[in-house]
């Protein structure tokens, strides 16, 4: 298996042409039947007062595989037509004990060859099963792809519970939520920085929009930039070391570039207009952002020093939330159609842009899985939902009640 | 007059304490200005529920939001007229200073609408400063669309939101 896998199904979610008629994206490219890895996962073994874990582990494990979007995964045992002569594979897992150490052993083999392709052994404390499951999972991936997975990564949001917001961190999937600020004021647009050790959001604690930063470790919050006017739109450079942000301290808003500290070090735009929504791209050479400049508010590509802007959206009238896939080779951001916004992807060289979303449901501020495949996002239907989009088929979970997600990139 | 002034003392009085808490609640809105193309809004009666506190002056201060279009913070020929009787009242309240507060409907994204916020509270700003009333006076905040007066999702709703909201300090 290549790691071309992901870029060449990603690639499929384009259109092969693109001829504009009207005023609107293109619609959606669905690909029901993707390319798949057929995959046999028979129930794991475990004796006795093991089978519990063993059904836990299982669970967790099938979950983050049918997540990623690229296998086809069978329980029962594979007909011979089926899966002779392809690249299946077989995942099991066993818990035993060795010696008072509760064990998860798990392999992956090549079903047409037999070949033991790969495996791993955990020691499994209670409280560590689910991070278990979900590195073997990644194994799996590795594996099978050659690809990273990404079932252990967290995701941040925030959520209103009656007339309270609060900061919450999860695991990708939804699972254990954890509250880190609660509070009367609103809060919005976290971030993770500084090697997924922390979080910065934009809070009005302080009577005015200003950014915070939460290290995990930590019970409080530091204050990272309260410039006059309003301090917004924070985004992270792992690479760089380096954030960008929306100040209005000049007198208009405009994007910055900062140091984790908060320290200004450059201005990057230089304009009457609203800037805004600054995102880097994966090499830190490169900068997307939202600007009004031009009339009405589209996506602009800069160079890290705000040189060379040139305008990237041409279609429709207003193309905002800019997020630059860790692959590099997408932009994804949230268009506006009628009073609501759907979710588009774009290439960075404008070329071919398309809907990714396009039903009742508003979604809004698409930010990026590891993968460059799956996009979390704000949905609004009945409720407010932190949702997860995959581009390749265009299908979508809710993870939780909350929004402006966003996914911790290894 | 008596009545709409302590009805508008009242107001001012509590906006001013309840800044802190979020929420949707709405927010009292303030006596209409008498131009036939601005909004028609319901002024609703309040009680005073906190005791006044004193100041330095007693009389309360006047003051109008004033509402845009669509996407814009461009100040309209109602806005301008509002803002003139706000400058005539600053320049007869020469104690009073005011926070401005930029607001958004809806219908863009957070981050974006904190910038457009921005650009509404100052622009009504830069208007009253033109007018002569001392930049100092002023202070400006946006709130984007994170703390809408009317919480609903249709036009009338969205119109209200979408202001410089004008709020005398204590």
């Amino acid at each position: 298996m290549t790691k071309r896998l992901v870029a060449v199904l990603v690639a499929m979610a384009l259109p092969a042409s693109v001829a504009a008629q009207t005023d609107v994206w293109p619609d959606p490219v669905v690909q029901e039947k993707a390319f798949v890895i057929p995959l046999w996962l028979p129930a794991f073994a475990g004796e006795g007062n093991l089978k519990p874990r063993a059904q836990r582990l299982e669970q967790i494990v099938l979950n983050d595989l049918g997540f990623t979007g690229l296998f086809n995964i069978q329980r029962d045992e594979p007909v011979a037509t089926g899966m002779k002569g392809t690249n299946a594979v077989c995942v099991r897992g066993r818990v035993f004990l060795e010696g008072p150490d509760v064990t998860f052993e798990g392999t992956v083999t090549d079903i047409a060859s037999g070949d033991f392709m790969g495996g791993k052994k955990y020691k499994v404390p209670d409280k560590e099963l689910r991070r278990v499951a979900h590195h073997f999972a990644d194994e799996v991936v590795r594996i099978v792809t050659g690809e990273k997975g990404m079932a252990s990564t967290q995701i941040v949001y925030t959520r209103k519970v009656g007339d309270k917001w609060e900061l919450v961190v999860s695991d990708y999937d939804g699972y254990d939520p954890r509250v880190l600020v609660r509070q009367a004021v609103p809060l919005l647009g976290p971030r993770w920085i500084d090697g997924n050790q922390a979080v910065v959001y934009t809070s009005f604690r302080d009577g005015k929009a200003d950014l915070f930063v939460r290290y995990l470790g930590e019970d409080k919050s530091r204050g990272l930039a309260n410039y006059s006017g309003s301090n917004t739109a924070p985004d992270w450079s792992g690479r760089e070391g380096l954030l960008l942000a929306a100040l209005s301290k000049d007198g208009d808003t405009e994007v910055y570039v900062l140091d984790k500290l908060g320290h200004i070090r450059q201005r990057l735009t230089h304009n009457r207009a609203i800037d805004t929504s600054p995102c880097w791209a994966p090499g830190g050479r490169e900068i997307v952002f939202l600007s009004d400049r031009s009339g009405s508010p589209q996506l602009f590509l800069m160079e890290r020093d705000g040189g060379n802007v040139r305008r990237l959206t041409f279609t429709g009238g207003y193309n905002a939330s800019p997020a630059w896939s860790p692959r590099g080779d997408l932009i994804a951001f949230s268009t506006r159609m009628g009073a609501e916004f759907q979710i588009a992807i774009i290439t960075p060289d404008g070329q071919d842009g398309r809907l990714i979303t396009k039903d009742d449901n508003s979604y809004e501020d698409p930010r990026w899985a590891p993968d460059g495949r799956h996009l979390v996002c704000t949905a609004r239907g009945r409720n407010e939902t932190v949702s997860v989009v995959d581009i390749v088929t265009g299908g979508k979970r809710i993870l939780a009640e909350g929004s402006d997600p966003d996914w911790s990139i290894p | 007059m008596k009545l709409k002034q302590l009805m508008v003392l009242a107001m001012v009085t509590s906006l001013t304490v309840v800044v802190g808490c979020g929420g949707k609640k709405a927010i009292d809105e303030p006596t209409p200005t008498d131009t036939s193309a601005a909004p028609v809004e319901e002024v609703k009666e309040q009680p005073v529920e906190q005791p006044v506190t004193p100041s330095t002056d007693m009389s309360p201060v006047s003051l109008n939001d004033v509402y845009f279009d669509f996407d814009q913070y461009n100040l309209s020929s109602e806005a301008k007229s509002t803002l003139d009787a706000n400058a005539r009242e600053l320049k007869r309240m020469t104690e009073a200073n005011i926070t401005i507060e930029g607001h958004c409907d809806e219908r863009g994204t957070k981050a974006y609408n904190l910038a457009l916020g921005d650009k509404r509270a100052n622009a009504a700003r830069d208007y009253l400063v033109a007018l002569g009333v001392g930049s100092s006076r002023i202070t400006t905040v946006s709130y984007g669309k994170e703390r809408p007066f009317d919480a609903g999702h249709d036009e009338s709703a969205w119109a209200k939101n979408r202001r410089a909201h004008v709020v005398a300090n204590q």
